[in-house]
C-alpha cells in the first residue's frame, strides 16, 4: 500500500510540473512528430500520451471573457499557416510558412486591401483543394 | 540457542558472492562511465538572453547581414543537462534550433554574439558547423520566437519551450508571435540557416506586400 501511495504521489508531482510552465496567454503554434513513447504537454496545456508514431499540429489563441471595443482589443488574431511534412521514413523535413498578426496589428492589417485580397485568394485555394479531395 | 543473523547481512553476503562471480562486468562499469559517458556529457544554462554551454557541443549560427533572421543551432551527443529558462535531461543526440527576428520594420536588432572564452583558437565563424569542447557562450538580442527541438534517445524536458518525456525519436516546434505585431516566418528543417523571419510593428502597411510574399510557399 505504501509503495502504491508513493508511486501515485510521484506521478501527480510529474503531472503538476508539466502543468506549471507555459501558462502565458499568447498565441502559440506548435508541431510534434514522435516515434516511440512520448508523454507531453501541448501548447493548450492538455497532456498527450503516445506510443508508436504520432504527428500533431496545434494552434492556441487566448480568449478573454469580454467583448472588444473601439478603443480596447481582446487579442485579435489573423493567421495563415502552412505546414508540410515529407515521408517520415526517409526523414524528409518539416516546412513551415506562417503569417501572424495579433492585437491592434491584426485589426489594422484587416483593413489593408492587399491583405484582404490575399486572404480571399488563399481561402479560395484551400476550399478548392478540399473539394478536389472529396 | 543459535545465533540469528540479520537478514540484510545474509543478503549482503549473497549479493557479494554474486558480485564477485560477475566481477569483470560490474568492475568495468566505472571505467565505462568515466571514459565514455563523462567525456560526452554536457550542461546548458539559459538565463534571460544568455546561453552557457559546458562540455562538448557542435553549433552554428547565422551571421550578419542577418536580414532574414537570427538563427542558432546546437547539437549534443551523449548526456546533457539543461537548466535555467528550460530544464531537462537528455541521453543520445539532441538538437535545438532557435530563431528570432533580425529586425522590427526599420529598426534593426543587435546581432547575437558567440564566444569561446576558454579556447585558444579564433572566435566562432558564422554559417558553418563548429565544435566547442569546454565552454561556449552565446548572447542573443532577444528571446527566440521559434524553437525546434529534436531528440534521438531519451529525454525529459520541463519549461516554456516544451514539456515532455520522450523515449525514441521526436521533434517539436513552438512559435510564439510577439503580441501586437505582424510576423511572417518561413522554416525548412533541411536548411534551418536559410529560415526567414520578418517582424513589423502595427501600422507598417507599406511593408504588407513584402510580408505577404514571405508567406507564399
Amino acid at each position: 500500500m505504501k509503495n502504491h501511495c508513493s508511486y501515485g504521489s510521484f506521478v501527480i508531482l510529474i503531472l503538476t510540473l508539466f502543468l506549471l510552465p507555459g501558462c502565458a496567454k499568447t498565441v502559440a503554434f506548435g508541431t510534434a512528430t514522435v516515434f516511440g513513447l512520448d508523454i507531453s504537454q501541448k501548447p493548450d496545456q492538455t497532456i498527450d500520451v503516445a506510443l508508436g508514431y504520432d504527428r500533431a499540429e496545434i494552434a492556441t489563441i487566448p480568449a478573454t471573457e469580454q467583448d472588444a471595443k473601439e478603443s480596447e482589443d481582446t487579442y485579435s488574431v489573423i493567421g495563415i499557416f502552412s505546414v508540410s511534412y515529407g515521408n517520415p521514413w526517409t526523414l524528409e523535413p518539416l516546412r513551415l510558412n506562417q503569417f501572424f498578426a495579433t492585437g491592434w496589428a491584426a485589426r489594422t492589417a484587416a483593413r489593408d486591401k492587399r491583405l484582404q485580397e490575399f486572404f480571399g485568394k488563399k481561402a479560395a485555394e484551400i476550399s478548392k483543394r478540399g473539394d478536389d479531395g472529396k | 540457542m543459535g545465533e540469528r543473523r540479520h537478514p540484510v547481512a545474509s543478503m549482503s553476503r549473497g549479493a557479494l558472492a554474486r558480485h564477485f562471480a560477475l566481477g569483470p562486468l560490474t568492475g568495468a562499469l566505472p571505467f565505462f562511465f568515466v571514459f565514455l559517458v563523462l567525456p560526452l556529457s554536457g550542461c546548458v544554462i539559459r538565463a534571460g538572453s544568455q546561453e552557457h554551454f559546458l562540455g562538448p557541443v557542435w553549433y552554428r549560427f547565422s551571421g550578419p547581414p542577418a536580414t532574414e533572421a537570427n538563427i542558432s543551432q546546437v547539437k549534443h551527443f551523449g548526456l546533457v543537462l539543461e537548466a535555467g529558462n528550460q530544464w531537462g535531461l537528455a541521453v543520445g543526440v539532441s538538437e535545438r534550433t532557435a530563431i528570432s527576428p533580425a529586425g522590427s520594420g526599420e529598426k534593426e536588432m543587435r546581432h547575437p554574439t558567440w564566444s569561446k572564452p576558454l579556447s585558444l583558437t579564433s572566435g566562432p565563424e558564422p554559417g558553418r558547423w563548429e565544435f566547442s569542447l569546454i565552454y561556449l557562450r552565446g548572447e542573443a538580442a532577444a528571446q527566440p520566437v521559434f524553437v525546434s527541438r529534436t531528440t534521438y534517445g531519451a529525454s525529459v524536458a520541463l519549461g516554456s519551450e516544451t514539456s515532455a518525456v520522450t523515449v525514441g525519436a521526436g521533434n517539436r516546434t513552438i512559435l510564439r508571435p510577439p503580441a501586437g505585431h505582424l510576423l511572417s516566418f518561413r522554416f525548412d528543417r533541411r536548411q534551418p540557416l536559410k529560415s526567414r523571419m520578418v517582424q513589423m510593428p502595427p501600422g507598417a502597411g507599406w511593408m504588407m506586400s513584402r510580408m505577404l510574399e514571405e508567406v507564399e510557399p
